[in-house]
This record gives C-alpha cells, sequence and structure tokens, in this order.
C-alpha cells in the first residue's frame, strides 16, 4: 500500500475535496483522507449554493479553475438571481441544489482523478520535524508520508452536537467525531479555539400545509455558476419549488416560555456561534418587537422528501423544537424528521496563517475551510482551493498564489482572516469587499482566469472560450462608440420610458450610462446579436458604474503601493522601541507579510506604519 | 488614473521661531505653486529650475506675506518626488493657512509621517537619518494626540462623532438589504430621509468650521466703549509698524472693518466702533449705543475699553481720603460696561484699562500706588473677564493684551492642533463632498453606488473620530438587523 505522497488532505468536504482535486490536477500524488466516504461534498446544512457574495466566490472558485461551480450546475433544482433588478455588482446567483447528487457528483469527480487515493479513515496526529510537515498518522495505525498536508477538517474536531438537555459526541449529521488531531495541532504550537454552529430541522413534504405558504419559483435567462456552461434556462415551472413562510405570536410566546431549556441560554454551549446566523431562539430573544420572523421551506433533494427549514436553526430540546416549528403557518402537523441541533468543535486561530494559507511556524502545512474559523461552503471550498494550489507551489519552490482585495472576493476572505482574525465563524459578505464595484460574478473570468492558467488549472477548453469573451469585450465596447442619429428608433426608445424625444445624437455608450437604459435597450438600436450575453453584461456593468470604478481606481494605487511593499517574516517587532506597545504585539503575531497587510491590521495607527519604514530602511 | 496625492504640512516645528516651512510633494506639485505664489523671476522661468529660491509673494487666501520658494525635482529631494518648500515668516496661522490655501488648489494636507514614508517608500532614507525621523514621527504623533484629546472634549467633536453614527447607521441599513435581500430589500427608499439630513449637518459643519475661518480670513476685533476712552489711539498702537504687517483689506465684506493687523500669526480684523457714540443729543447716543453694540455682537472678540484716567481722577481723589477702592466712585461706567457685556461669551473679551500713564502721573505726584489697587480692583470687578491695564501712548500692556487675543486664536497653546485641525476640516470637508454626491446619487444609482460615497464619507469623518474600522459595519448590520438563515 502506497504510503508516500506528495500531498495529504485530511478531509473531504467542500475544502478538502477542493484542495485534492487542485493538488492531483497539478500532477502531485495526493492521499485524501476522509472519516466516511459518504460525506464527501456531503451539504450538512442548507441545501444551495451561492446567494449573495458567495456566488461571487463560486464563480471565482470557476475561474481559477476548481470545481464547485462545474459541479453545482450539475446538481441544481432551482436557480435564482438575488437582487437581480439591482446592479451587476451585488446580484448574485443563488441555487437550490440536489444534496445526494452534488455529494455523488463530487465523490465521482473525485474517483476519475489520477494521482488521488481516497481512504477512509481518521488522521489523528500530524506529523512533523525540525518545523517541518512530514505527514500523519491515522487512527487505523498507518503512518502516512508527504511534503505537506492539508488540514480540512471541517466541524468534526472533538465536536459535540446539542440538542437541549442532550449531548453527543459526534460530527454533523451522525458523522463520527474526530478524536486526537486537535491535541497533536495544540502539541505543534497550534492556538486552538471553539466554535459553534446550527442546523435547523428537517420536515415531512406530506406533513407541510403549501396553500398557506408563498410560492417562491426559480428564474431563467441568469448565467450559470460556471464560466464553462451557457445561461440557465429552464423553465421556472420546471424548477423545484422553495415557498414562504412566517412564524406567529404563537412562536413567539413558545420561545420565551422554555428559553431557560436552550443550551445558548443557560451556558450549556460556550462556543461562538455566528450573528449572521442566529437560532430561532437568537432571533426572539435579540429581536423581541419583531412582529413575525421569515422561514424559508426549501427541497434536500429531487427525490427525497426532506423539506429544510431554513430560518429555524435551534438547540432547544425536541419537545420545544416540535411546538415552535407547529406554531408557524402552514407548519401545524409538521412532522419533524431531523430535529435541529447546534455543533460545537475546534478550529484555530487564522491570524497564525500566512496570507497562503500555510501555518507560519510549520513549514508545508496549509488549512482551509472552517479549521480556519469560516462558515459555509463556497467559503471552505475557495480556501481549499487556494490551499491545495499553494501546498504545490510550495513543493515546487514558486511563490504562492496570493490574490489581492481588489482582485477577488476570495483575496478579500482570505485577508480578513490572516490579518484580523475573526471572533466568529466567518462569512463572507458583499460589504466587507471594499471594491465591491469591481468583484462581479460577470466579469470572475476576466479577474481570474490567467492566474488559474499560469497555476495550470484552467483546461484549453476553458481558456480558449475566456480568449474569445475577452476579444467579445473589447469589440462590444467599441462598437458601443458607434454615434445613433435622432432617428425613429431612438424616439421610441426614450418615449417609452416616458422621457423626452430625444433631439439629438448619443454615442451607445452614453446611453447605456444612463440608468434607464439596459443592454436590451441599446439592441433595439444596433445589432449585437453575435455576442454572447456573457460578453454583454460585462460590457454593460463596466460602463454603468463607469464613473464609480473611478473613483476607486484611486484608491486600489494607493492600496497596491502599500501591499507590493514586502516584509521579511524575520523581522522582531518587540525590539522596535518606536512602536506602540499594542502595535507591537500585533505585528508580531501577525507577521504581516506587506506593509499594506501591516496597515489593515486593526491596532496598528499610521504613525506606526511610519515608525516602521523607518526601521526597514535601517535594516536594509 | 490618479497617481499618488499630492501632500502638503507645515515642516517648521510648532512653537514659535523666525521662519516656517510648508512643504508639498507629489508628481504635479510645481503646477500648484503658481496658483498660490507670484513671483516676478518665477513668471520668467517657464519651468521652475531646482534649488533656486524664488521670492515673490504667497497667497495664502485672504492673507498674503512675501516669502521664498524653493523647488526640488524628484528625486533630489527629502521624499524623493516632487518637492515644493514655501519659506515664510514664522507665523503658525500664516503656514496653516497656507495648507489650506493648497488643499484648496489641490493637495491634501499631509498624514502624521506621511513625508517619511514617501521618502522610504522611494528609498531615500539612510541609516543616519533614520533615528532622527523616528522621534519627529513619535513626538508628532503624540502631540496629535493631544490635539486629538482636546478636540474630543469639545462640542465639534462630539457632533462629528455623532454625525459618524449616523452615517454608521444609514450605511448599515443598505448594506443589509444589499447582502440580505430576502429579508430587507426594499428598505432602501426609507434612508433618503436620513442621508440628506446627514448632508445637511455635514454642510453646517463645514460652514462653522470658525477656527479654519478665522486662519483664512482673520478674527474680528470689535473696540468698544464709552467716547473718548482711548480707542482710537488703541487701535493705532495696534497697527505699530514696527511690530505688524499690516495689509490692505480692499474686498473684505465688512464694511464697517477698517484696520487689520496680524500678530504672532493671526490676522486680526480691527473694529473701531469710536464715534458711533458721538453727538450730544441722548436719542443719537442711543442709537450709536445700539449700532455699537450689534458691531460688537458680529465681531469673534470684543475689547471693552475703560478710561483710566476718567475713572483714576475720581478714585485718585478718593484716595486722598484712604479710599481708593469705593467702587461708588467709578460705579456708572462699571455698570454700563457689564450691561453691555452680560450678552457676550465671556472669553470672547477683554476688558481694558487705558491710559495707566496718567494714572501714573497722577500717583506719582501724590506717591500713591493707588494705580495698582485701582486696576486689581476694576479687575476683581470684572473677574469674569480677561482683564488688562495698559497705556495706548507708551504702550505698556499692549503686548500682553494682544497675545491674549492672538492665543484664543491659535487653538489653545498654539502646538500642533493648528495643522491637526486643518486635517479636520479638511475632512469633514471631504465629507460633506461625498454626502453631496451620495444625495444626487440616491434613487438615480444603484445602492451600492451611494454606498462608495457613503462609506468614502464614513472614512473621512474616521479621520477624526478615530473610527476607521470597516468591522465597525459589519458588527452594526447585525446588531440592528435580525438576518441569517
Amino acid at each position: 500500500m502506497q504510503k508516500t505522497f506528495d500531498i495529504i488532505v485530511v478531509g473531504g468536504g467542500h475544502a478538502g475535496a477542493e484542495a485534492a482535486l487542485a493538488a492531483a490536477r497539478l500532477g502531485r500524488s495526493v492521499l485524501l483522507i476522509t472519516m466516511s466516504l459518504d460525506s464527501i461534498a456531503f451539504l450538512a446544512c442548507n441545501p444551495n449554493i451561492g446567494g449573495t457574495s458567495k456566488a461571487q466566490l463560486v464563480r471565482e472558485i470557476d475561474a481559477l479553475g476548481g470545481e464547485m461551480g462545474v459541479a453545482a450546475d450539475k446538481a441544481v433544482l432551482q436557480m435564482k438571481m438575488l437582487n437581480g433588478a439591482k446592479g451587476a455588482a451585488v446580484r448574485s446567483l443563488r441555487g437550490q441544489v440536489d444534496k445526494s447528487l452534488y455529494h455523488r457528483i463530487m465523490k465521482r469527480t473525485l474517483e476519475d482523478t489520477p494521482n488521488l487515493v481516497i481512504r477512509q479513515d481518521e488522521a489523528t496526529e500530524l506529523l512533523t520535524e525540525n518545523g517541518e510537515v512530514k505527514g500523519i498518522r491515522t487512527e487505523m495505525g498507518y503512518n502516512y508520508f508527504s511534503g505537506a498536508v492539508v488540514l480540512a477538517t471541517g466541524v468534526y474536531l472533538n465536536s459535540r452536537i446539542v440538542i437541549g438537555e442532550y449531548t453527543k459526541r459526534s460530527g454533523p449529521s451522525g458523522f463520527f467525531a474526530a478524536v486526537g488531531m486537535s491535541d497533536s495541532l495544540r502539541e505543534n504550537g497550534i492556538e486552538i479555539r471553539r466554535f459553534k454552529t446550527g442546523t435547523p430541522p428537517r420536515v415531512h413534504k406530506r406533513s407541510i400545509d403549501f396553500s398557506k405558504t408563498e410560492v417562491q419559483e426559480g428564474e431563467k435567462g441568469i448565467c450559470s455558476f460556471s464560466f464553462l456552461n451557457d445561461f440557465y434556462d429552464a423553465d421556472p415551472a420546471a424548477q423545484a419549488r422553495c415557498y414562504l413562510t412566517y412564524t406567529t405570536p404563537e412562536t413567539r410566546e413558545i420561545i420565551l416560555k422554555n428559553i431557560h431549556r436552550s443550551p445558548m441560554y443557560n451556558g450549556a454551549i460556550e462556543g461562538v456561534g455566528p450573528r449572521y446566523c442566529p437560532s430561532i431562539e437568537d432571533k426572539i430573544m435579540r429581536f423581541r418587537d419583531k412582529e413575525r420572523h421569515q422561514i424559508f421551506i426549501e427541497p434536500e433533494g429531487a427525490d427525497t422528501s426532506e423539506m429544510y427549514i431554513q430560518g429555524a436553526s435551534s438547540s432547544l430540546p425536541t419537545d420545544v423544537q416540535t411546538e415552535v416549528i407547529r406554531s408557524m403557518v402552514g407548519l401545524k402537523n409538521a412532522e419533524i424528521m431531523r430535529f435541529a441541533y447546534a455543533i460545537e468543535y475546534d478550529c484555530l486561530n487564522p491570524e497564525q496563517l500566512t496570507p497562503s494559507l500555510g501555518i507560519k511556524h510549520i513549514k508545508g502545512l496549509y488549512t482551509a475551510g472552517q479549521i480556519n474559523g469560516t462558515s459555509g461552503y463556497e467559503e471552505a471550498a475557495c480556501q481549499g482551493l487556494v490551499a491545495g494550489i499553494n501546498a504545490v507551489n510550495y513543493l515546487k519552490g514558486n511563490a504562492p498564489l496570493v490574490l489581492k482585495r481588489n482582485e477577488a472576493y476570495i483575496g478579500v476572505l482570505i485577508d480578513d482572516l490572516v490579518t484580523k482574525g475573526t471572533n466568529e465563524p466567518y462569512r463572507m459578505m458583499t460589504s466587507r469587499a471594499e471594491y465591491r464595484l469591481v468583484l462581479r460574478q460577470d466579469n470572475a473570468d476576466t479577474r481570474l482566469t490567467e492566474y488559474g492558467r499560469a497555476v495550470g488549472l484552467v483546461t484549453d477548453e476553458r481558456y480558449e472560450k475566456y480568449l474569445k469573451k475577452q476579444a467579445e469585450v473589447k469589440e462590444i465596447a467599441e462598437r458601443l462608440e458607434t454615434a445613433i442619429p435622432p432617428n425613429a428608433a431612438l424616439k421610441k426608445m426614450f418615449e417609452e420610458k416616458g422621457m423626452t424625444v430625444a433631439v439629438r445624437g448619443y454615442r451607445l455608450s452614453e446611453l447605456l450610462r444612463r440608468p434607464e437604459f439596459g443592454f436590451g435597450e441599446i439592441e433595439t438600436l444596433f445589432d449585437f446579436s453575435e455576442y454572447s450575453r456573457a460578453a454583454k453584461s460585462e460590457v454593460e456593468a463596466e460602463i454603468k458604474y463607469g464613473g464609480y470604478i473611478d473613483k476607486q481606481n484611486s484608491e486600489i494605487t494607493t492600496f497596491l503601493k502599500a501591499d507590493r511593499y514586502g516584509l521579511p517574516d524575520d523581522l522582531d517587532y518587540t525590539a522596535m522601541s518606536g512602536l506602540r506597545l499594542e502595535a507591537r504585539a500585533k505585528l508580531n503575531k501577525i507577521k504581516p507579510v506587506s506593509v499594506g497587510q501591516a496597515m489593515r491590521i486593526s491596532g496598528v495607527s499610521p504613525a506606526d506604519i511610519g515608525v516602521l519604514m523607518i526601521y526597514l530602511s535601517k535594516k536594509g | 488614473m490618479k497617481t499618488d496625492k499630492i501632500i502638503t504640512a507645515v515642516s517648521t516645528a510648532v512653537g514659535k521661531g523666525g521662519i516656517a516651512i510648508v512643504r508639498m510633494s507629489g508628481k504635479g506639485c510645481f503646477a500648484l505653486v503658481r496658483e498660490v505664489f507670484v513671483s516676478v523671476r518665477l513668471s520668467a522661468d517657464a519651468v521652475a529650475v531646482p534649488n533656486k529660491m524664488y521670492f515673490g509673494r504667497i497667497d495664502a487666501g485672504g492673507v498674503s506675506d512675501v516669502g521664498y520658494a524653493v523647488f526640488f525635482g524628484a528625486p533630489h529631494s527629502f521624499t524623493g518626488e516632487d518637492t515644493v518648500e514655501f519659506h515664510c515668516h514664522g507665523s503658525e496661522a500664516f503656514a496653516a493657512a497656507l495648507v489650506g490655501r493648497l488643499c484648496a488648489v489641490g493637495a491634501s494636507p499631509a498624514a502624521r509621517g506621511e513625508f517619511t514614508k514617501r521618502a522610504f517608500l522611494n528609498g531615500k532614507l539612510t541609516l543616519s537619518d533614520a533615528e532622527g525621523v523616528i522621534d519627529m514621527i513619535r513626538a508628532d504623533s503624540e502631540a496629535s494626540l493631544k490635539a486629538a484629546y482636546r478636540m474630543m472634549s469639545g462640542g465639534l467633536s462630539k457632533e462629528i462623532y455623532a454625525l459618524q453614527t449616523r452615517l454608521l447607521a444609514v450605511i448599515a441599513g443598505l448594506e443589509a438589504a444589499l447582502d440580505y435581500p430576502e429579508e430587507f430589500g426594499g428598505i432602501e427608499a426609507g434612508y433618503a430621509g436620513e442621508i440628506g439630513a446627514v448632508r445637511e449637518r455635514a454642510r453646517e459643519l463645514v460652514s462653522a468650521s470658525r477656527q479654519g475661518g478665522i486662519i483664512k480670513k482673520g478674527a474680528a476685533v470689535a473696540l468698544v466703549g464709552a467716547p473718548n476712552t482711548g480707542k482710537s489711539s488703541l487701535l493705532n498702537r495696534f497697527l505699530n509698524k514696527d511690530r505688524a504687517i499690516v495689509t490692505d483689506i480692499a474686498g473684505t465684506t465688512r464694511d464697517t472693518l477698517e484696520e487689520s493687523v496680524e500678530y504672532r500669526g493671526v490676522r486680526l480684523n480691527l473694529i473701531d466702533t469710536a464715534g458711533l457714540r458721538e453727538g450730544t443729543s441722548d436719542a443719537i447716543e442711543k442709537r450709536g449705543i445700539e449700532r455699537s453694540f450689534s458691531a460688537a455682537k458680529g465681531a469673534d472678540f470684543v475689547v471693552y475699553v475703560l478710561d483710566g484716567a476718567e475713572i483714576g481722577n475720581t478714585a485718585v481723589g478718593n484716595a486722598a481720603t484712604g479710599n481708593v477702592g469705593d467702587i461708588e466712585a467709578y460705579s456708572d461706567e462699571v455698570v454700563r460696561a457689564k450691561a453691555f457685556l452680560k450678552d457676550f461669551e465671556k472669553d470672547a473679551v477683554a476688558v481694558v484699562l487705558n491710559k495707566t500713564d496718567l494714572l501714573e502721573k497722577e500717583e506719582q505726584a501724590k506717591s500713591n500706588k493707588g494705580a495698582d489697587r485701582l486696576a486689581a480692583k476694576l479687575s476683581e470687578e470684572f473677574e469674569e473677564y480677561a482683564f488688562f491695564a495698559v497705556s495706548a501712548v507708551t504702550g505698556e500692556g499692549i503686548e500682553r493684551l494682544l497675545t491674549h487675543i492672538a492665543e484664543r486664536f491659535m487653538g489653545g497653546g498654539g502646538d500642533a492642533e493648528i495643522m491637526t485641525n486643518e486635517r479636520h476640516i479638511y475632512a469633514v470637508k471631504r465629507a460633506k463632498e461625498a454626502l453631496d454626491s451620495a444625495v444626487s446619487g440616491f434613487g438615480n444609482e444603484g445602492t451600492e453606488c451611494v454606498l462608495v460615497d457613503l462609506k468614502a464619507a464614513w472614512f473621512a469623518l474616521g479621520e477624526i473620530t478615530g473610527q476607521t474600522a470597516s468591522e465597525a459595519i459589519v458588527d452594526e448590520i447585525f446588531s440592528k438587523f435580525c438576518l441569517g438563515k
């Protein structure tokens, strides 16, 4: 049996799967250790992929040559464009996916990948020597050796689920917890902390009175997750449906009456939970004046009757949960199949990581996903991809792939994690991206395909498609400079918007810049039918945001200058007496790779940066 | 695309000095010089010659001074960029006004340590420079912290903090709508009013940035008092050519203004109300007092002049009977003064006992220390106000009086605060401009675009309050909105 690999990936969730695929596709021999083959790419919580900012992550993963977008497109049951009526930068795809199908597709992809060995076992120990990773030891007693290890342990480390007074050492959804690895990480000097998350109940479809709920249909004519796929054009009627319902005053009463039985409120759970994913009891307690809360009911898959009750995650005892669910509109007779639970798990403080997702003090050790304190499938997958790529870069002696905040949400996410740390499971939000206007779904391929190509994950097929789109974008932009005389078509276009009739000619780009018109209207004036929708969307967004993008560009220039200024990793900040104590401590912990990163650390002032630079000049 | 901005600051150490140097650095700064500097020799040179001192008149916006401009071409400058230094007379206020003027024509105030940072980024610092520069940055940041602390206790800073907090609530609401469209989509419209209100407040703050206004336009100082108390001679003494630079003030808006003087870097626009109460008929005198009052009311500072000789004569008369301090002797004048001053801000007033020279003569004649005792008694009487005993004729006490007035407009102790305030004013102005753009964009442009401006405004205000961590926005979203699956 093969015992030595280039790279070992621990965990087969969304981070582990991307890491293993990337490394193997780059020609490395890879061992993927997972506690259960049935939990590969398991969607443990909500049955959807994408959503605000997360869809951007998926499109970015895809542009770099990752797998999530391709798999999601195959497993989609319903597709929607959130913020569809708003600007391109905040539009986000959200796909309801078939959980079982998604798992099977991803498992199959992994199985079919050369150089990739998948083995069911539990990694219990990290093998290191002189600050370098050597491999792992498993529960079954094997030692596996490798030059690099990617830890993607999800919520499994020392995990414990809690449902009211009931608690059990367990991973999510009945999978085993991983014991041992946390201690091994501690022994290797890694700071471990405890986070908490949760998932709502699943209810049998036949027990729901859908007539009392609002139907939420899918959409068509919107882009797919993968750049490789055409626009999504399935008839909404043929897509799966979701349903919207609400809590009632009774829900509130039940929770208030039973709140002392919530482990979150009586102190039985200590882990820090995410604020953006509050349990139903949290919502009621914190926002008591709110009359009702939204609850979405979503299918878990095409061939199951389980329905996911989004908005009702809870750690209340099962009897209370039953009462709570049944108090909601349309759920009077709800038959709960799986109860909601809270799960506590070990993760590490991401301030210990470099922007390449490597642990600073152990060479060759990379971590990705929830172990880094994040939450969400997409957040995990993008880190897995970056960690996998950088494990390979490390072995090859190449510079790591580090995306910048103005290049990708992935860059924002990783920079936030390693520079600022996080005190709760970190979820991506578009508001975290200061250069949001340029980090769009429609231009993810433009932003990142070249990086993926340079790394070696972008196939010829994808690259050619990318080049074609780039050419289209250029041509469309040129053609949009065409001047249109004040003809009948132009007149009609203005009149249809109830606007004063145009008395002069216009350049097409000038018209497109106006909020009243979209590309659809422009096409009534000029034939753009030979171009793809993808190219047209990108050009439209660039033109619409033109003025604002210009505003951001000067900020970006300043930001890049500071980010390009590298800092050596062996600086002893504690010896820099000109720095304030807080700044010294922070800088020493984070060990920023650039002046830009140093500037973003909270507790480091502009004066500290000035002082730091002087020390650097002395050194140099 | 814009490259690095041009930065400017007063580069000489704070405090009094013979000359003050204002430095400006960044690509394109040579062109800005011609906006503020008129020089025959510079006009003669199509392109400024590096390392040559050009003599000319520096216009700091309302105030001007003769001085030099020196050009340093990149990379032969401290920062390694094109740099210009203005050498002016050692007036803090003038230097600060010049910085303000340069900002108005396209530069930005330098952040703490920013010149050094640029010097470093351009590889200009050597080992021997380093230690000294660290001390400089530390000292500067400490001074700025002190200045910031002083600001924080003031009403203006509370105002800015409140404004930033309101802005944060707006941003959080709009962000929640974008990040959680299914829960909060549609709440955006409700914020139109608040954005407008915040902009309006920012606008008021900008126009109320009195400090900045005074630096640029000067402080209006009204001399009031009964006829013949010596207001005119005081004015002339203030204008003493060997101490002050007198400038023409043609075109200024204050038509009551007569003379202008710069003292210790502060421009004082002196309003002489003498003559307003001239006339014999009661009716005319009354109107005169009213006019005098309204002129004083519009001023930044009031100098109330008491006639030392008049009071002294009465008092000294009583002194013979050992009754110098008897308030009855000069109560009319005191009562009138108090009645006049009761509506003024206490620290914007100085009560001046003039003509001490005459008093001295009387006193000498009677070999009595009554003058000092009189001054002491009056000073007690006006203890709520700054009190000075002066002589317009001999000049006694004039320096102290002028110093007192000037310091009031120098921002406390006259250290780094002027520069800091210039940055504060600049920050509020930028916030206001961003908010203008947000207001006009709201409803026309997407929420994500309006947010670009709102966040720019928030960050600009954060430069004053210190609140610039973007996590604050995310925290606010979570604390205000019930969201999530």
